[in-house]
């Protein structure tokens, strides 16, 4: 814990660091102390799929447009193997394939503005909030942004995605138990594309439900464990799990799932998150911005159960 | 992308006096209308729009309704990725991102503007005032207190130097003139006054 002087000391610092008008610095995480009114986290978009960060000469150039846009292969359908007699040959399957593409806006907090005589009464650390909670507001826009669009991809709950031609958000009875999770588990290799999971997302209230779990249904000490202990696993089930506190983006009672990130799309940094920090006479003022882009390129990575 | 293409410039805005200066300027973002977003409705960069009771980018505009013009059309690469293949209704891919926000200059805004998004049929003098049609598309002939008014005819800047001769700007009466790109734009103040009730 900082205490009062030395956060005085980091801000003075912060002042110094203000003199020279239009600074920009990069953001840093910083400690401190003080009374928070709502929790925030990390985002879990970048978990499921970690981003790339493109430089200038990745990016497609386009004939109507300047603003950048990367094009990206997908693997193309093939005709199956078939079964001939001798002295015939195969048919011809011409080579095409379908691509995708990501594009890119821009996610910006608030042009936070403050007079800095009013800033020198401020005991706790103002570093923490220019960059802590600004920057986990980036984050959690990211996050809706992600889980739109895979609900937009998984079409609704018992609904046949057209791809896959399967029900891939599907509606599982019998409440969060041990059978119902592996039923939810069989929903992503059940598509044609017979991938495994690899990370479920789970809310921090619902995740209590597989707590709950008793000797009968997670077996040995392991269910004491969980009473005694809380959770504690990150891997559990042959798959990653991410446990999140934004239970505005995932209800109670339901679990995505998502396959390797090969699967399920790309997600390109052009400049990763940055503060924008600038001092004119006595006035303050402070942003930050990133510029991502994210499509999902195929629908076979991914999956949500809704238990009931 | 093979194909017939439009260039960036030739459905466009341009604010010729008051942006940017972007940190302090007059500018509103809001998703557009999912159905104007989705649908075939061609919604270009230099419409006029306002923003509707859900809070989304519809066009043109009637009653009170604030007047802003778009600074980006929903085919930019910034506001919609369509996944949507128009052949054969098959969705492609999913954008993460953009996802159909858009942002527009206010008109109660210090700005002269520029747009290629009006009636090039009409016929138009400085000081006219102007409203739009259903598409958002700027047309004169409204009248003071009765209508819903956007803007005030200025005097065309930024003249093609070549229709003259190389180096020589074309003279320009009106607001009606061809930019530096060859494409015919209008020029105008934003202006708001609301339709009578």
């Amino acid at each position: 814990m900082s205490s009062p002087n030395s956060v005085q000391v980091l801000n003075e610092e912060l002042y110094s660091q203000l003199e020279t008008p239009g600074m920009i610095k990069n953001a840093q995480d910083a400690v401190n102390e003080f009374t928070r009114t709502r929790a925030r986290e990390d985002g879990f978009w970048r978990k499921v799929i970690p981003p790339v960060q493109v430089a200038n000469d990745e990016l497609d150039r386009q004939v109507d447009t300047d603003k950048p846009v990367v094009v990206v292969d997908k693997e193309p359908g093939s005709p199956a193997a078939v079964s001939l007699p001798f002295a015939t040959l195969p048919i011809n399957f011409y080579i095409r394939g379908p691509r995708y593409r990501v594009q890119f806006d821009r996610i910006v907090t608030p042009r936070f503005v403050k007079d800095i005589e009013e800033l020198r009464t401020w005991q706790m650390d103002i570093r923490q909030v220019l960059s802590d909670n600004a920057i986990k507001d980036i984050l959690a826009e990211e996050d809706s942004k992600f889980l739109t669009a895979v609900n937009t991809a998984l079409v609704g709950p018992d609904v046949v995605v057209p791809v896959s031609g399967t029900i891939q958000w599907e509606t599982i009875f019998g409440g969060i138990s041990r059978d119902s999770v592996q039923e939810a588990f069989k929903i992503m290799p059940k598509t044609p594309s017979h991938f495994e999971v690899n990370t479920v997302l789970i809310n921090n209230v619902t995740i209590r439900e597989i707590m709950k779990w008793g000797r009968d249904e997670i077996g040995g000490d392991y269910s004491q464990d969980l009473l005694k202990n809380g959770w504690s696993e990150i891997d559990f089930m042959r798959a990653r799990w991410i446990i999140s506190i934004k239970r505005d983006l995932i209800p109670d009672d339901t679990m995505f799932f998502f396959g390797d990130p090969r699967t399920i799309g790309k997600a390109f940094l052009l400049e990763d998150t940055t503060m924008h920090v600038k001092r004119e006479a006595y006035l303050l003022e402070f942003f930050c911005y990133e510029t991502v882009g994210g499509s999902i390129g195929h629908t076979g990575g991914l999956a949500r159960a809704d238990f009931a | 992308m093979p194909g017939a293409v439009s260039q960036m410039f030739e459905q466009a805005l341009d604010a010729v006096k008051g942006w940017p200066g972007a940190l302090h300027a007059l500018d509103k973002a809001a998703p557009l209308d999912s159905d104007l977003l989705e649908g075939l409705t061609s919604v270009p960069a230099g419409r006029v729009a306002h923003i509707n009771a859900a809070g989304d980018f519809e066009l043109s505009g009637d009653g009170t309704q604030m007047p802003i013009f778009l600074w980006e059309g929903k085919d930019h690469a910034d506001v919609y990725n369509n996944g949507t293949s128009p052949t054969t209704g098959t969705v492609h891919w999913v954008p993460v991102s953009p996802t159909g926000i858009m942002h527009g200059l206010v008109a109660t805004g210090g700005f002269e503007l520029q747009t290629t998004e009006f009636d090039d049929d009409l016929t138009y003098a400085t000081n006219d005032l102007l409203t739009a049609d259903a598409n958002g598309i700027l047309e004169n002939g409204a009248t003071q207190y009765t209508d819903w008014i956007c803007g005030v005819c200025s005097k065309h800047v930024n003249s093609d130097n070549q229709s003259e001769g190389l180096g020589v700007v074309a003279a320009a009466v009106g607001p009606v003139g061809t930019n530096a790109h060859g494409v015919e734009t209008l020029t105008f103040w934003s202006y708001f006054l609301p339709a009578a009730p």
